[in-house]
């Protein structure tokens, strides 16, 4: 070893194939220090620890949303000797660990989104319900996906559930939920609504809806967005960024449809109440007819009356015009053969009469008439 | 008099329509039951569609990686 003497260009190639041999990629968790962005594009900071400290490389698309020094941060890298700036470590994924990191992370996202007006309630698009067609991001395998389909298979049926199967944490699922909301937003016939459900899970879990390129995939969704991660009371960013947040991925499926059972028993309702329109439509008919009824006997009464009284009035008049009544005070009557005789013109002598008294008749013989 | 419209949704309407006009109380009695007839048909075909139907589940199958 002694005998070998290298050229520092041909040090640097033999240093950076070895390490990348023996180190392909490696992960290393320390405390972010002298972290700075440079040109927008460029990031450099230190890992350090109480003893060491160990300086990083990366651009500006693989941070998980902005950085402080002082954070818990894990990095995915390659060990590489630089020939002219020396020894880094090139970033191929990084994130906060821990709650308190991931916290903090998040407060510093948080706070440069809302700045930005992403979350602002004004870009809230209403989703379609129920909808006909739902993208579905989520892991297959996962819980979440189960309650979800079930839920929403109890409440609602006649819905194109298009499930694209996503890691829901690690490393690769930010790219992965991003990803799909592009596929589902490029479809020529766009679903109705991108959800994206996961279960809970600790704080590193769930760091992949904290992330901030998952929360602009999101917030700038064409197609109107449900996001529900983790329990009720987790809240991310990429929830805030939804056009709708659900609590829980079951709550998910309660946003997005009526329950049928809910419906049939609604139903009974109507049946009820338009039974019964019907029944007061036919009682108020039953009154109208027993009152035309009533007035209608009223009426014919009335009448009845007024002839009665009528008819009484004539016997009275007709009591006095008798002949009979004349006969009462002394008058009588003369007929010859059932003929009245009203003058004496009308006899001859001879004739038999008869006289018709109120009390009897008298039949006589004519012996002399006298003419006036 | 019957129309081709079996969506849930025109149904639905009909149905709505229907009730609007039975509580109207404008309606003649024969006209009144037999809107009334049809609004039974209608909640039984409802009540059918929200049970029948089933919601259908696709995998994508474009790559994420």
């Amino acid at each position: 070893m002694d005998d070998l003497v290298l050229s520092v260009s041909d040090f640097v190639a033999v240093f950076n194939q070895t390490i990348s041999f023996a180190y392909p990629n490696i992960t290393i968790e320390g405390e972010l220090e002298s972290f700075r962005i440079s040109k927008n594009k460029w990031v450099y900071f230190n890992l350090k620890d109480d003893h060491s400290s160990v300086k990083f490389f990366a651009t500006v698309h693989q941070l998980p949303g902005p950085l402080e020094d002082g954070l818990l941060i894990r990095v995915r890298g390659v060990p590489f000797l630089h020939n002219l700036y020396g020894f880094s470590i090139n970033v191929q994924f990084m994130q906060p660990v821990g709650e308190g990191s991931l916290k903090k992370a998040a407060q510093l996202l948080e706070a440069k989104l809302t700045k930005e007006g992403l979350f602002d309630e004004k870009r809230k698009r209403p989703i379609e319900y129920p909808p006909a067609r739902v993208g579905l991001v989520t892991s297959v395998g996962s819980a979440a996906y189960h309650d979800f389909i079930k839920i929403l298979g109890e409440r609602w049926g006649g819905i194109s559930i298009e499930v694209a199967d996503v890691q829901v944490q690690g490393e690769i699922a930010p790219s992965q939920i991003i990803k799909a909301l592009e596929y589902f937003n490029s479809e020529q016939d766009p679903v109705s609504v991108i959800v994206i459900i996961r279960g809970g899970g600790s704080a590193d879990d769930l760091a992949a809806f904290n992330n901030e390129l998952v929360t602009r995939a999101v917030a700038t969704s064409r197609t109107p967005t449900l996001v529900a991660i983790g329990h009720e009371v987790d809240i991310s960013l990429a929830e805030m960024a939804a056009d709708k947040r659900g609590s829980t991925p079951t709550h998910a499926a309660e946003i997005l449809s009526p329950d049928r059972r809910q419906l049939i028993k609604e139903f009974e309702n109507i049946k009820t109440n338009i039974d019964e329109l019907i029944k007061v439509s036919v009682i108020e008919r039953e009154e109208n007819l027993v009152l035309a009824k009533d007035h209608t006997n009223e009426a014919i009464m009335n009448l009845l009356g007024d002839m009665n009284q009528n008819l009484a009035q004539k016997a009275q008049l007709l009591a006095v015009l008798s002949p009979l009544s004349a006969l009462k005070r002394g008058y009588a009557i003369i007929r010859q053969e059932q003929s009245i005789i009203t003058s004496a013109k009308a006899l001859k002598v001879d004739s038999v009469i008869t006289t018709e008294f109120k009390d009897g008749q008298v039949i006589s013989k004519i012996n002399e008439i006298k003419l006036k | 008099m019957e129309k081709k419209t079996e969506s849930y949704e025109d149904l639905y309407a009909e149905l709505e329509s229907i009730i609007e006009s039975l509580q109207s109380g404008e309606l003649s009695l024969d006209d009144a039951v037999k809107k009334y007839e049809t609004s039974i048909e209608l909640i039984k075909k409802l009540e059918a569609h929200l049970l029948n139907a089933q919601n259908k589940i696709t995998k994508i199958k474009a790559n994420l990686k």
